[in-house]
């Protein structure tokens, strides 16, 4: 039992050093640029976890996140990186909106399952032709996937922009979904829906698909080594399209989420690179779904600090990206695998990295 | 003179010690063999002298001063240059290209490419090698690669070639080809290290020999003043027992059976030009051949890893030319690949998870979906235990482990799938002594337990002390099969590519000459 | 013949940032790295050619910032990578993310007014060839430029000779291939992949500076929109080689080119469907270039460990 728990610290130390240490670089480098560093700081709490409300936002802000990042953390399980969680997300945002503003005269709850399914589907079919793509003619899924980003992108543009505007509305938004589709605020005066707790019991069934069942074990298994798992007789192109199809499902289902549950319409810019963020997101949390929880909620709080501290301090709300990507490459030095270490230390190995 | 001493040198890789307390002399003008089995520290002794690897304790002299090799560099810039043993040539590049990389010092950095083609020509006729300076390498056999590298080894003016199991890869032809030129070299004055656990390649052309074993020199002596069995002592400390590991015993049915099979290789050439044959129940039947002859093609395609062009696979009667990787170890095919690393082990899981690698969706390690943990664990414990994985953890990393243990890992699981066909490609590379022995006892268990083995390897004592039957691969052609008392000349003539027929033809010819 | 010349002209002046990033992309993955972090390392070129000419007033001065600046974030992740051995990939994804939001921060702490569009940088000039850029069609299109274009066909032939017949060239493809190989023949397989990298880096710095002080004369937040990733798939397509490479570019250039002649046309076809052109190019391109063996580097995105 000690021995679980030494290894669940050695598994947080880690990350949370990577943490720290970016703290340590953002006041360095807001004062660098001239900013009141402090007073970015106490901004940044008072949007994120002052009162009920604010952290209400926070959670809010976590949930596309936990959604993309356990779709990239299931990804790179399997070694199929997807970079395209945006692509899938915003598709996902698509199908939700096209069911919620089409069947109005649905029951609520049916509506809002309905949304959540479309969503899902979306994003699988948005993630299918990359992966396709991969495991039949080889093409390397970040290209492809990045692509998907951009055309998804440009349709949702088109769609608000023409069949789906508003035209009630000035800047290009497409109808609201219907109202009895809008997901119920848990808590009194505070906007929290339901999306990020229902991303925990997702977390949760896909911590439990990787390593509590078979089908966990072929896609880790290709992911480490394609070939030694093909000769193992797992048809590795199949497994990697259905890592592919639910990475992608994840991520749409967090489109739909963000639908249903804040945005309740439609617009260009939706995502606000939600499905970038989410490679931060999984990396910091080692590509482990339960992880992803806590990460995903560190960087919903940066999300909504970071636009606080453009209105009161001034700094772009764009600092939040140099933030994550001081974070992964923190992580990504401190955690180079294990193994490959191993192989060269003369005492075996122990354990998986998992938790 | 001495060219090259070497004193009390010692290499640590963790807390295995690879060389201990080792002396090398190296005479100028001399072939100098250092003759060891696998895992005696050879290699890693010269990887030294051309510093590759950094030593942890002694002293080398080149032409009695102290030099220390901290880099190839270093070595090159003293005359010393190194042929390994897995080529490190450029495919993309052209032979021109690969014998001046890094020559930028006397190439000048741009390239003048006729004038350094002329070089590599000239060089060419001076030694013999006929090799295209423009081919790319990896268009050129292996045979024409090896002399590349030592072209470009001489064009670099080492007088101190290394020459790492420079044959492996060779047919008779190419070994005696290549030892004509190596001669040639040493007659003018280079002074050649040739690594091998070859006995017949140092009583045939070596002048000096050092034996090393387990990390140590036993000694070293003059060819022409030992012999044989002496050589064959010292090397592996016991007498030699290259006798016949197996008894003979009844065979069974056929279990599998390949019809006229036709593959290609990754470049989509033919690499399996129509092959047939059967092994049954209870047989080892052993395919001998150089590399590179289209065995790992034909053993890809049994397995089902690569595609079949025409033909047919049977397994215990059934087809499995069309199914999947699956489908034949479902038919009862269980294989031990030649590459662990690659295609045998996930090396970031531990190992009982490796162990159920193939099973993972039966029970009892899984029901429906779900994956049973405690029956993972509980069959990892048993069969570490069983087939003597160390450390007797099943939670340990594969990556972890040494070659030996890795191996029995596979074998473990391969074996511990109860299957009806055993195919074991090069079962034994790289391996040591102890494990060598494992895997081959592991064999032949299986064998008297009634399987059908197919043993596909480069390794002639290995084919000849294990199989009942012998087929010779050249070609993507079998050349006839042999029994395992089969002469090795014979055998080495069938592996050049004659086929019997051939070979009885002209023995017939020659007996009715002296008649 | 007008909307002829136009789209030929538009197709190279989009092409060059393409062209110039994939060149020191192939430098790059030839010697074994598989760096994404492209778009980044383009806006911090962009960002600091822009920030420099404005300072100083000179293009000159911006393009060697902007060069500076790439190298500065290959610098990261070579050393990320290469001596930390971290995967490439994930690496590449963080120096997106520090590109776009250093230059976005700096952006609007700098040129805070600029942002309503008010700062406009003094721009790489045209530069017509006199005689040469008064041939119909191909006059335009050639030879009425900035330097940069003209630097950047240059470049090619830099990058082809240079692969192809010096040492240097048989050493990257040397420390891509068969690190080990290069390593025993006394090759510093590290330097070397430090060296490649930051080429690359200042090519997709200039690639950047394009963006800002030729192409245009300002920055925009997030400006290179995919350009970087664009590159990346223009290298596959051109089987990493100089002149495949120049192809490659061309043709996403046209389809760019095609995108805003469509826009000038008059057709009645919705923007952002055209803005969706390059993007759907780029993956039938790939998917097109794919049936054909290339010749990647088979020891990509694979850090060297010294035995």
């Amino acid at each position: 039992m000690s021995e679980k728990i030494k290894e669940l610290g050695q598994a947080f130390w880690k990350p949370l050093l990577a943490v720290v240490a970016s703290v340590v670089c953002s006041w360095l480098l807001l004062t660098a640029f001239g900013y009141p560093a402090n007073e970015a700081f106490v901004s940044l709490w008072e949007a994120t976890f002052k009162n009920m409300r604010v952290f209400g936002n926070t959670l809010n802000k976590a949930c596309p996140l936990l959604f993309t990042g356990i779709a990239v953390a299931i990804g790179n399980r399997g070694s199929v990186f997807n970079i395209g969680a945006e692509g899938q997300f915003i598709m996902g945002c698509t199908a939700a909106t096209w069911v919620g503003i089409t069947f109005t005269g649905m029951p609520g709850p049916l509506l809002m399952v309905l949304m959540v399914l479309a969503g899902a589907l979306a994003g699988a079919a948005w993630a299918f032709i990359p992966g396709l793509l991969k495991t039949k003619f080889s093409i390397s899924e970040i290209i492809t996937t990045i692509m998907f980003n951009y055309i998804a992108l440009q349709l949702v543009g088109f769609l608000v922009r023409n069949p789906m505007r508003d035209m009630s509305q000035a800047e290009p938004q497409s109808y609201s979904i219907a109202e009895q589709g809008f997901m119920p605020y848990l808590i009194a005066k505070t906007k929290l829906h339901p999306g990020f707790f229902f991303g925990c019991i997702v977390a949760v069934i896909i911590f439990v698909l990787l390593f509590k069942t078979y089908f966990g074990y072929e896609v880790r298994a290709v992911g480490y080594n394609s070939t030694a798992a093909k000769y193992g007789g797992i048809s590795v192109n199949r497994t990697m399209i259905l890592t592919m199809l639910i990475s992608g499902a994840l991520a749409g289902m967090g489109g739909a989420f963000e639908v249903a549950g804040s945005a309740h319409y439609l617009y260009e810019k939706i995502s606000n690179g939600y499905g970038y963020t989410a490679i931060a997101v999984s990396i910091l949390a080692n590509n482990n779904p339960i992880g992803v929880i806590f990460s995903s909620l560190l960087f919903g709080f940066l999300a909504s600090g970071s636009t606080a501290m453009q209105r009161t301090i001034g700094v772009s709300s764009s600092f939040a990206d140099i933030v994550q990507g001081i974070i992964i490459i923190f992580v990504a030095v401190a955690t180079v695998s294990r193994v490959k270490k191993a192989k060269k230390a003369s005492k075996p190995v122990k354990k998986e990295a998992k938790q | 003179m001495n060219v090259v001493e070497m004193h009390g040198i010692y290499k640590y890789f963790g807390d295995f010690c690879a060389n201990k307390n080792v002396d090398f002399t190296l005479k100028q003008g001399e072939i100098h063999a250092l003759l060891g089995e696998n895992g005696a520290g050879k290699s890693t002794l010269m990887n030294i002298l051309y510093g590759l690897y950094g030593h942890d304790e002694g002293q080398i002299l080149l032409n009695g001063n102290e030099v220390h090799m901290d880099s190839p560099s270093v070595a090159i810039e003293n005359g010393i240059g190194m042929v390994h043993q897995h080529f490190m040539l450029i495919p993309q590049l052209t032979v021109t290209q690969n014998i001046f990389l890094g020559m930028e010092k006397e190439t000048g950095v741009v390239h003048k490419i006729k004038d350094l083609d002329r070089r590599v020509q000239e060089l060419n006729d001076r030694y013999g090698f006929n090799v295209s300076p423009q081919s790319l390498i990896w268009q050129i056999p292996v045979g024409v690669q090896q002399k590349v590298e030592i072209l470009k080894v001489l064009m670099r003016n080492a007088k101190i070639l290394i020459l790492d199991e420079p044959t492996a890869v060779l047919t008779p032809h190419e070994v005696e080809e290549l030892f004509q030129s190596i001669r040639m070299l040493a007659d003018n004055g280079y002074s050649i290290i040739l690594i091998t656990h070859k006995m017949s390649e140092v009583m045939t052309y070596a002048d000096r020999v050092t034996v090393m074993r387990l990390g140590e020199v036993i000694g070293s002596v003059n060819v022409k003043d030992s012999t044989e069995e002496e050589l064959a002592h010292m090397m592996v400390g016991r007498d030699v027992n290259l006798e016949r590991q197996i008894q003979p015993q009844p065979t069974g049915g056929p279990l599998l059976e390949i019809k006229d099979l036709h593959v290609h290789n990754d470049k989509n050439l033919n690499a399996v030009n129509g092959v047939t044959f059967t092994v049954h129940a209870g047989e080892i039947v052993g395919i001998a051949g150089v590399d590179g002859n289209g065995q790992l093609e034909l053993g890809e395609a049994i397995v089902g890893g690569r595609k079949i062009e025409s033909g047919d696979v049977r397994i215990e009667g059934s087809s499995v030319a069309k199914a999947t990787i699956r489908g034949h170890l479902d038919a009862g095919l269980a294989h031990i690949p030649d590459d662990r690393l690659a295609k045998g082990l996930v090396l970031q899981f531990p190992v009982k998870q490796n162990l159920i690698m193939g099973s993972q969706r039966k029970a009892p390690f899984a029901h429906g979906l779900m994956a049973d943990n405690k029956a993972v664990t509980q069959h990892g414990g048993k069969m570490v235990q069983e087939f003597d994985i160390r450390p007797h953890d099943a939670e340990y990393l594969a990556g972890g482990l040494s070659g030996g243990n890795q191996q029995k890992v596979i074998l473990a699981r391969e074996v511990g799938r109860d299957p009806k066909v055993l195919l074991a490609i090069q079962p034994t590379r790289g391996l040591d002594i102890g494990a060598i022995e494992f895997v081959r006892s592991k064999l032949v268990e299986e064998r008297s337990k009634g399987k059908a083995v197919l043993l596909i390897s480069t390794d002639l004592d290995e084919i000849r002390s294990l199989s009942d039957r012998i087929l010779v691969m050249h070609g993507g052609r079998f050349m006839g099969e042999v029994s395992a008392d089969v002469d090795i000349g014979k055998l080495g003539l069938m592996m050049a590519g004659k086929s019997e027929a051939e070979i009885l033809a002209a023995s017939v010819g020659k007996g009715g000459g002296e008649k | 013949m007008d909307q002829l010349s136009f789209f030929l002209a538009a197709t190279v002046r989009m092409a060059i940032p393409l062209l110039i990033a994939a060149l020191g992309l192939v430098v790059s993955e030839r010697a074994g790295l598989m760096n994404i972090g492209v778009e980044g390392t383009m806006l911090s070129g962009a960002f600091a050619a822009f920030a420099v000419a404005i300072y100083t007033n000179s293009y000159w001065l911006g393009l060697i910032a902007g060069m500076l600046a790439g190298a500065l974030m290959a610098f990261i992740f070579a050393v990320a990578s290469i001596k930390f051995k971290a995967p490439q990939i994930v690496i590449g994804c963080a120096i997106n993310m520090l590109g776009s939001g250093f230059t976005a921060v700096l952006f609007r702490k700098m040129f805070f007014d600029a942002a309503s569009g008010g700062t406009q940088a003094k721009a790489f000039p045209t530069v017509a060839i006199p005689g040469l850029s008064s041939i119909p069609v191909i006059g335009d299109m050639l030879f009425n430029h900035n330097i940069i274009v003209y630097l950047g066909f240059i470049l090619v032939f830099v990058v082809w000779f240079v692969m192809n017949r010096t040492g240097i060239g048989t050493r990257i493809i040397a420390v891509g291939e068969h690190p080990k190989a290069a390593d025993s023949l006394g090759i510093n397989v590290f330097t070397t992949r430090y060296a490649a990298t930051i080429f690359s880096g200042l090519m997709m710095g200039m690639a950047g500076a394009y963006l800002a002080i030729a192409q245009s004369n300002t920055f925009q937040v997030d400006m290179t929109g995919g350009k970087g990733y664009i590159a990346m798939a223009v290298v596959v397509l051109g089987k990493w080689r100089a002149l495949g490479v120049l192809a490659g570019a061309l043709i996403f250039g046209g389809s760019n080119a095609l995108q805003m002649t469509l826009q000038n046309s008059g057709l009645n076809i919705p923007p952002n469907l055209v803005l969706m052109v390059p993007y759907v190019v780029t993956v039938l391109a790939v998917l097109a270039a794919c049936k054909k063996k290339a010749i990647d580097a088979s020891a990509k995105g694979v850090p060297y460990e010294k035995a």
